[in-house]
């Protein structure tokens, strides 16, 4: 994690509310294109759209956890975390293939998809 | 003759909430009624230059300028989490914010508000500054975009939708739409609920964003005072007065079961002995000139309480400070009492508030449940020349030391929907009049 990555306006707007920690983890990613970056940003945004919070921190969880069935992420706020990422990374998801979505893998495999250089 | 097909249990006033121009608390407003402290500041409702309109019931310790609530600000007491807050309007915050002082004053366990015996009544105009910036989303998308939110959290029924979830409240919800007489509906509605044995208590919730969207509009119908001076932009039955204050905020009452409050040891601020409604049948923004509606709507909440015009010690007053409107409360309450030679204290709490909307008459018949509870008479503020109608009837210029026995309290809505309340002060002892 690196505080050295400049946090623009358009993306503090865009993430208000959400904790400092993962304002800076995106702001490093879209810097670096870094994976680990990445990871922590999707993680992050997850987390903040969780209700209630899970037990332990979601890098414990594998890539296999549904995200409605165990995470409790209901279908609204999907469509809340879509449109944060799409602001965020300036991207389009098309609805076909967020119906697909189950587990944190499919949402991680489908931002990768849709965003250019991204390490697989 | 009472009304004895309804009657079977005894409706009561047992918890309150507020968040208003006058205080934030049962206690400020209490202190802001017996002094005749008024909530009205300068406001600019929206940048502009020839703007008529300068003066609100501004509500003071949030901010929720913003569209976004992560930008919002509420006093430190209060805490609400992301997932309440994202389908929440500005006035959602505030209704929160008075039903969380209503669960403690009233002590509702969570229990209790998920028994089913629990029912939720509100009433809001919904939320138009947020739904145009949710629309400008939509149309800027050309329908890509709306916020998943934007449905809910901005059309009237919002406190509903709100609400009840949060709370797991499993009896009867329902909105009310009758414009600035709808939470007397819901007032009224509620006790017939409880009177019926339908619920054991039911929240009533008024709350209204103070906005460009929701208030500056009526400046359009002239309905808004463009008196600068928050001394006396709202003066209700005064001659001078040229028209209403906006302002918003939350109002939260409980009704409930009198042998239900008792038992839990709830505080009981009055008794809801009655009400009655009727129509004008008259304009779909103008009130019938004679108030004959209006008239008929107190005849009716009298006789529903089995009490006479010589009975009401204090009539809190529609009064919006309106020309024709005030003018036309004034006839009505003179059909009324006059013939009777009854003469009640008059007042409109207008004067301190602004006008509230739909949230209004919650907000009002709240501050009669204090007055009843704490030992006061509103007084009517910024009364300097009495309108001419006025001749004959009894407005206290000073806040009256000692409560009234029976209140009755006046709400009026667009399209002449029109309704009176009873309350009376509690004592046990205390049945059928």
């Amino acid at each position: 994690m690196s505080d050295s990555h400049p946090i623009s306006d358009e993306l503090r707007t865009i993430l208000r509310g959400f904790p400092e920690e993962t304002v800076r983890d995106c702001a490093e990613f879209k810097g670096t294109g870094d994976r680990a970056a990445f990871d922590r940003a999707l993680l992050g945004l997850l987390h903040h759209h969780l209700s209630p919070k899970p037990p332990r921190p979601l890098s414990t969880y594998p890539g296999t956890t549904p995200l409605v069935a165990e995470l409790g992420l209901d279908s609204i706020t999907m469509v809340e975390l879509v449109f944060i990422f799409e602001d965020l990374f300036q991207v389009k998801l098309p609805q076909e293939e967020l119906v697909k979505v189950v587990t944190i893998d499919d949402l991680r495999a489908l931002l990768q998809r849709a965003l250019p250089g991204t390490p697989a | 003759m009472k009304n004895t097909t309804v009657d079977a249990r005894r409706v009561v006033i047992s918890g309150l909430g507020f968040i208003s121009s006058i205080g934030n608390d049962a206690a400020e407003v209490t202190r802001s009624l017996r002094e005749l402290r008024h909530g009205l500041a300068p406001h600019e409702f929206m940048p502009g230059q020839y703007l008529p309109v300068k003066v609100a019931g501004t509500i003071k310790g949030f901010d929720t300028r913003s569209t976004h609530h992560a930008e919002w600000r509420w006093p430190e007491r209060y805490s609400f989490a992301r997932d309440v807050l994202r389908s929440l309007p500005p006035h959602g915050l505030h209704a929160f914010c008075a039903v969380e002082q209503l669960i403690a004053d009233a002590r509702l366990t969570p229990e209790l508000l998920a028994d089913g015996e629990t029912g939720l009544f509100t009433a809001s105009a919904g939320s138009p500054f947020l739904q145009r910036h949710y629309l400008n989303q939509l149309h800027a998308s050309e329908g890509a975009r709306m916020h998943p939110m934007g449905v809910v959290s901005t059309i009237p029924g919002t406190l509903n939708f709100n609400l009840a979830p949060h709370y797991r409240i499993r009896g009867a919800v329902c909105g009310f739409v009758s414009a600035c007489a709808s939470t007397a509906h819901a007032i009224g509605y509620a006790a017939d609920e409880i009177r019926r044995g339908r619920q054991q208590r039911i929240l009533v919730v008024g709350a209204e964003d103070l906005s460009c969207e929701s208030t500056y509009s009526f400046q359009s119908m002239r309905a808004l005072s463009r008196n600068p001076d928050p001394d006396t932009a709202s003066r209700p039955f005064d001659r001078d007065r040229d028209g209403f204050v906006g302002t918003g905020g939350a109002a939260a009452l409980l009704l409930e079961d009198a042998a239900s409050a008792q038992a839990r040891g709830a505080p009981i601020y009055g008794e809801l002995l009655g009400w009655g409604q009727a129509s004008d049948g008259y304009n779909m923004a103008i009130a019938e000139p004679e108030g004959r509606g209006l008239a008929e709507a107190m005849r009716r909440a009298l006789l529903d309480a089995g009490i006479t015009p010589a009975d009401v010690g204090y009539l809190n007053a529609h009064g919006t400070s309106t020309p024709n409107g005030d003018l036309s409360e004034l006839r009505a309450i003179k059909a009324v009492f006059s013939p009777a030679g009854a003469g009640p204290a008059i007042s409109s709490t207008k004067a301190l508030t602004g006008h509230a909307l739909s949230m209004a008459s919650a907000l009002e018949t709240g501050f009669c449940a204090l007055a009843l509870r704490e030992g006061f008479t509103p007084g009517q503020a910024h009364l300097a020349n009495p309108d001419p109608a006025c001749e004959g009837l009894h407005l206290p210029r000073h806040t009256l030391p000692t409560a009234p026995e029976i209140i009755l309290k006046n709400s009026s809505g667009f399209g002449g929907s029109n309704v009176s309340l009873v309350l009376r002060r509690w004592s046990a002892a205390n049945r059928d009049t």
